[in-house]
């Protein structure tokens, strides 16, 4: 139970992340990397660390976002698909993180959309890590569900 | 089948319980000591990862990153090149005659003016000014320091509009590109730009407004409300003897900007 809503609250946090990466792609080429159109953010989008080999950080993030989706809608009974989720989270909250000391420390820059993708990536992260230590769920072990068996089946005994 | 007595069998059953109950909770204890281990190979991984893309250095560089320095002031050198053999006055690079004119809206203080400058305007110099087809008239507003909460780049502006006068405007705008701070900074300082206009020619220049610089800010400030200009840096072009300005939304592009000048000649009286 608990493990199904982590899930489902990765996927809502995911689904926030990615409007607001959408949010920065758009804006990027809608105003045509122009300075002055929405202060902190374009500050932070046309700085030096707006690109990674030449591809908007905006467009990366989209990427990993659907990444993420696309792992939280595979079967997560599969250990892989968990470990998948962590290192997507881990390399997204902590190239988050390096993005946030430049933008608040280096540029002094406040942008609301930035740090919002950047709090989701937190987030994300903490939930699959958590999810996956914890494990798929709490299915019984075979003992326990066959301990839970005998017991019904008295229960059927003493009842008769 | 004889049937234990209910209280020794409870006893039994609460036993059995409880030993199913610890070799559970012991098999859930090593998974999760497994999982964390391999959480911190992860973690370990993850750090790799990000190490290796910041050690890279992938990030878009800074057009001023490897230009020559002169006297504590970059792209002096870079700066000289690029108006070597072109003619320029007041604001305006280039034969006053030219068919076209390329009018530029510009902040000293704006990052993407100065990769503009840097990047874009030596080619746009190349191919559209030296071969005559176009001149550039490149005029400043002030639109970063209202967004940053900073004052210097107005001061910047009323510096380098001082030097229209002496027709060392465009030196000294083009070397200031090199020298630009982060825009949230008060980096524009008089000693700075003193600094860049002496190695751009100049002697010692007034950082007071007149009233010849206020004319050129309201001008320009005009042209930037007249034109409906959302941002900087904003190009458009202009056929000779018109005042038809077209705007070209891919500032960055040259070849665009080629071919706007290109289709404004036409127009061109």
């Amino acid at each position: 139970m608990l493990d199904r809503r982590l899930r489902l609250a990765s996927i809502v946090v995911a689904l926030i992340g990615l409007g607001a990466a959408g949010y920065l792609t758009y804006s990027k080429y809608a105003h045509g990397g122009v300075c002055g159109v929405s202060g902190g953010c374009t500050v932070v989008q046309q700085s030096k660390w707006s690109e990674l080999v030449g591809i908007p950080v905006s467009v990366l993030g989209i990427v990993g976002y659907v990444g993420i989706l696309a792992a939280l809608a595979a079967p997560q009974r599969l250990e892989l698909v968990r470990l998948a989720l962590v290192l997507m989270t881990g390399v997204g909250f902590l190239f988050s993180l390096y993005l946030m000391y430049r933008a608040y420390i280096t540029l002094d820059a406040f942008c609301p959309f930035c740090t919002t993708s950047a709090v989701c990536q937190t987030v994300l992260f903490l939930i699959s890590a958590t999810r996956f230590v914890v494990g798929p769920g709490h299915q019984p072990s075979l003992a326990a569900a066959a301990a839970l068996h005998e017991d019904s089946g008295e229960a059927e005994d003493d009842a008769a | 089948m004889p049937r234990m007595p209910s209280g020794s069998k409870s006893k039994q059953e609460a036993a059995r319980q409880a030993r199913l109950e610890r070799e559970a909770a012991e098999r859930a204890a090593a998974e999760r000591k497994k999982r964390l281990a391999i959480l911190g190979g992860a973690l370990v991984v993850i750090v790799a990862i990000v190490a290796i893309v910041l050690a890279a250095g992938v990030f878009k560089s800074d057009p001023s990153d490897d230009a020559s320095e002169t006297d504590g002031v970059t792209g002096v050198k870079e700066t000289q090149e690029m108006l070597a053999g072109v003619p320029y006055k007041g604001t305006v690079l280039g034969k006053p005659d030219a068919p076209v004119t390329i009018l530029e809206l510009a902040d000293l203080k704006c990052p993407v003016c100065k990769e503009h400058e840097l990047t874009s305007q030596p080619q746009l110099v190349e191919r559209l000014v030296r071969t005559g087809k176009a001149n550039i008239d490149l005029r400043l507003v002030n639109i970063i320091d209202p967004n940053a909460g900073t004052s210097d780049g107005a001061g910047a502006r009323t510096f380098a509009n001082n030097l229209i006068a002496s027709n060392k405007y465009w030196p000294f705008i083009h070397t200031l590109y090199f020298n630009q701070g982060n825009e949230s900074e008060e980096w524009a300082s008089e000693e700075l730009l003193q600094r860049i206009a002496r190695s751009a020619g100049a002697g010692t220049v007034s950082a007071r407004e007149t009233s010849a610089t206020r004319t050129a800010e309201e001008g320009a400030d005009k042209l930037f409300e007249g034109l409906q200009a959302t941002g900087t840096p904003s190009i458009y072009v202009k056929p000779r003897g018109t005042n038809e300005y077209t705007p070209v939304s891919s500032f960055n592009d040259v070849d665009a900007i080629a071919k706007a000048v290109d289709d404004a000649a036409k127009k061109a009286k």
